[in-house]
């Protein structure tokens, strides 16, 4: 083949430029710290990166989901908690109460004191978490317990919210006041209570006792069913973040750099451009002019 | 009996050969760097010899016959082939690029990645539907999808529109190359009359041809006289007699002057890539009467609609805070255009009071979330074609053009090296070759010394016969 000069140079030119090319690639690797910036740049890496943010994105919504749910369980455990050993004051007060020997003036200071734990048993069912009143069922915005006298009512519904925790999987949050006011009959019992108190009808204490009994039962059903909610979330919590850990693995496998890899390849490849420009110094500068006289 | 001056004579012809082949030398020199050039050598032969009687046959010197330009035309051919494949890869990968930059996948920021983010602000509503800064942070989600959305439509667009005029230019080359081949033929013509070989001018014809073939298929035929006669497919574009044919561009299609149709599908080259990228690949909307079903345009219209509907589908049938109903969460900016990406936006019911997000599906349930869930639900749907989400449509969309991206650029690589190797072998045959030159220069310089020399030795014979002759004895 006959060779020229121009040949030589552009196959020379060609080349420093594919070097050029290869390291300005590496370079752009190293500072972006991706190794896919587009999708040419590997198609089938790419549908996996954006398939595992979107796993990634929809956890960390669920892991929100889940410590928003935590903070309203642990409330509402901690309410229930409350309004169980109210009730147990309650029916030490009650026990008292129903003594025969005791001087009536002593049940009206019980009565007093019931009064004050019907108050405390509202201000407990009207708590709220930032604003929230989660006994309240789908009426959270208003206190769900009003008293007026003697009488109390409820102001909520009996629909219990759910909070989704992970894709398809919903969760039962703060049981309503339906459940454990309404249809316990918690406050008419206290009411009732209170005026056997009033007026020393022993027998009408007793029978009350009985029922605080079985309201007490319910309180405390809720409240285990709900402790089985809250480790139930704890679990949850666990399976997201080790599903999150393995995706972000799996999402830097496709997207990352190793740097070591690169460095090492980015100074192969100066290597290799530095010996192109040797090369075409040697190659490109002689001709027969040099050595004619 | 010849003449006594015949060695002059054939000294002057070594003289004027050699000085002329100097000529061609240095004119390839000058031209070693002049792109499409292709190196010339004189065509040196004796001249009539003369017959003596009794002795035989003397030869008479030596004469240039002719000046001929070194080129393989069965190169010119593979070269411009390969050359069109390579023009219609490398235009497309370019364009494709742009897609790629337009859409910006794979990233935190990329349209899928928001996606994923306003369905997460539905899940938060759904476990805080009364907050009001909640309904809040959605607006604003929902308002940075739209405007992604709307953004690589716009995107989009003006690259549609850029290759329009891409479009109009490469015709226009066309256009001159065609004008400029049809005045080249011309003077080709008048020098082939004359019985000569324009070399020059042959050269620029094929520099013209090479540069043509970086926009459309055409065929070639060299006629009698020269001319070279350029047909694409069955229409002339430049015919004998300096006829040029133009092109125009009407509705972003190539026509002819009389009106029919440049055929460029799939007949590589400049030309058809845009076209093809144009047509295809981004695909032209109803805006312009055509309304292709592929495309990424179709794409992304298709996903906005599809959101905007299903989303305001379950939006209406639940209830705000202020148990409002019925509300549309996306409208409309022109109701006159339909669902496109660009022209959505969050309905005025809705930015005049986010109490009217609808996130519960009970009246009178600021606590209820369950609308609010199941509108975060729809990203599990299998809204299109009845087998994809939303967000797997647009993760296919996004990957099925970045595996038609890196195909072009494979391919652009291939025939880059294809097309580099038959130039090279084209340089090989017709590149000028210094050192080559020098040679020859040193050859033909001897050669005129040596001429030189002989007309000096005649010079003296002549001079003795002339001067010397005839005086003895004087």
């Amino acid at each position: 083949m006959r060779i020229t000069y121009n040949m030589t140079a552009n196959t020379v030119l060609r080349n420093l430029s594919n070097n050029l090319t290869r390291i300005e690639k590496l370079q752009d690797q190293l500072s972006s710290g991706k190794k896919v910036s587009r999708p040419s740049d590997d198609p089938l890496a790419t549908i996996k990166i954006m398939e595992y943010r979107t796993t990634l994105s929809a956890n960390s919504q669920y892991t929100r989901n889940t410590d928003f749910l935590k903070t309203e369980l642990e409330v509402a455990d901690k309410s229930l908690q409350d309004i169980s050993s109210t009730l147990n004051r309650v029916k030490t007060l009650a026990v008292r109460g129903a003594s025969e020997s005791l001087p009536q003036s002593s049940r009206d200071a019980i009565a007093e004191e019931l009064d004050q734990l019907i108050d405390h048993l509202i201000q407990v069912a009207n708590t709220d978490v930032s604003g929230k009143y989660i006994f309240g069922g789908y009426r959270t915005t208003i206190p769900p317990l009003e008293r007026q006298g003697d009488v109390i009512n409820y102001r909520g519904d009996n629909n219990v919210r759910m909070v989704e925790i992970s894709k398809d999987v919903t969760i039962e949050t703060t049981p309503t006041g339906k459940t454990l006011f309404v249809d316990t009959g918690m406050f008419e019992h206290l009411i009732s209570l209170k005026n056997a108190l009033l007026g020393g009808d022993t027998s009408q204490i007793n029978e009350e006792m009985g029922n605080l009994d079985k309201i007490m039962d319910r309180v405390n059903a809720e409240n285990s069913s709900l402790g089985a909610r809250l480790s139930r979330i704890e679990f949850n919590s666990n399976l997201i973040s080790d599903k999150n850990v393995r995706y972000t693995d799996l999402l830097s496998k496709q997207e990352d750099i190793e740097i070591e890899d690169v460095v090492l390849k980015l100074y192969s490849q100066q290597n290799i451009y530095q010996a192109s420009l040797i090369a075409a110094a040697r190659v490109l500068q002689p001709s027969l002019i040099d050595h004619l006289g | 009996m010849i003449s006594s001056f015949l060695g002059i004579e054939i000294a002057k012809r070594a003289l004027f050969v050699n000085r002329t082949a100097l000529d061609i030398t240095s004119h390839n020199i000058a031209n070693a760097n002049t792109e499409g050039y292709s190196r010339q050598e004189g065509l040196i032969s004796t001249t009539l010899p003369i017959s003596l009687p009794s002795v035989g046959i003397i030869g008479t010197g030596a004469e240039l016959r002719s000046i001929r330009r070194v080129r393989n035309e069965f190169l010119d051919i593979q070269y411009r082939d390969e050359n069109r494949i390579k023009d219609y890869w490398d235009e497309l990968k370019s364009t494709l690029e742009k897609i790629e930059y337009i859409l910006g996948e794979p990233s935190d920021s990329g349209l899928s990645s928001t996606i994923d983010k306003f369905w997460n602000s539905w899940q938060e509503l759904s476990t805080n539907p009364e907050s009001m800064a909640i309904r809040g942070s959605l607006k604003e989600q929902a308002e940075t999808l739209l405007s992604i959305l709307s953004h690589i439509r716009g995107g989009l667009i003006q690259l549609r529109d850029q290759l329009d005029k891409d479009l109009v230019i490469q015709v226009n080359n066309v256009n001159d190359m065609a004008v400029q081949l049809g005045a080249l033929n011309e003077e080709i013509k008048r020098s082939y009359i004359r019985g000569q070989s324009p070399n020059d001018l042959l050269d620029k014809r094929d520099l013209l041809l090479d540069r043509l073939s970086e926009y459309i298929n055409f065929d070639v035929n060299i006629n009698e006289v020269g001319e070279a006669i350029i047909n694409i497919r069955d229409h002339t574009l430049v015919g004998i007699n300096n006829k040029v044919y133009k092109m125009t561009v009407l509705d972003g299609q190539v026509l002819w002057d009389d009106g029919s149709n440049v055929y460029l599908k799939n007949e590589q080259g400049r030309l058809s890539s845009v076209i093809y990228a144009r047509d295809n690949l981004i695909g032209v909307v109803d805006d312009r009467g055509y309304n292709y079903e592929t495309g990424i345009l179709n794409a992304i219209d298709r996903l906005a609609s599809v959101i905007f509907n299903r989303v305001n589908e379950l939006h209406g049938t639940g209830y705000g805070l202020d148990n409002s109903t019925g509300n549309d969460f996306f409208s409309l900016i022109d109701a006159g255009k339909g669902v496109i990406a660009s022209n959505i936006k969050i309905s005025d019911v809705i930015l005049q009071d986010l109490s009217k997000i609808a996130a519960s599906t009970v009246m009178d349930s600021p606590g209820d979330g369950s609308n609010a869930l199941n509108i975060a639900r729809i990203n599990r749907e299998f809204l299109i074609d009845g087998s994809f989400t939303i967000g797997d449509y647009w993760n296919n969309q996004t990957d099925s053009l970045g595996i038609i991206s890196q195909r072009a650029n494979w391919l652009f690589e291939n025939q880059n090296t294809l097309v580099d190797a038959i130039e090279k072998e084209r340089e090989s045959v017709s590149g000028v070759s210094i050192d080559e030159e020098v040679i020859n220069m040193i050859r033909y310089q001897n050669a005129f010394s040596a001429a030189s020399r002989i007309l000096t030795t005649m010079d003296e014979m002549l001079s003795i016969l002339i001067e010397k002759t005839g005086v003895v004895g004087r």
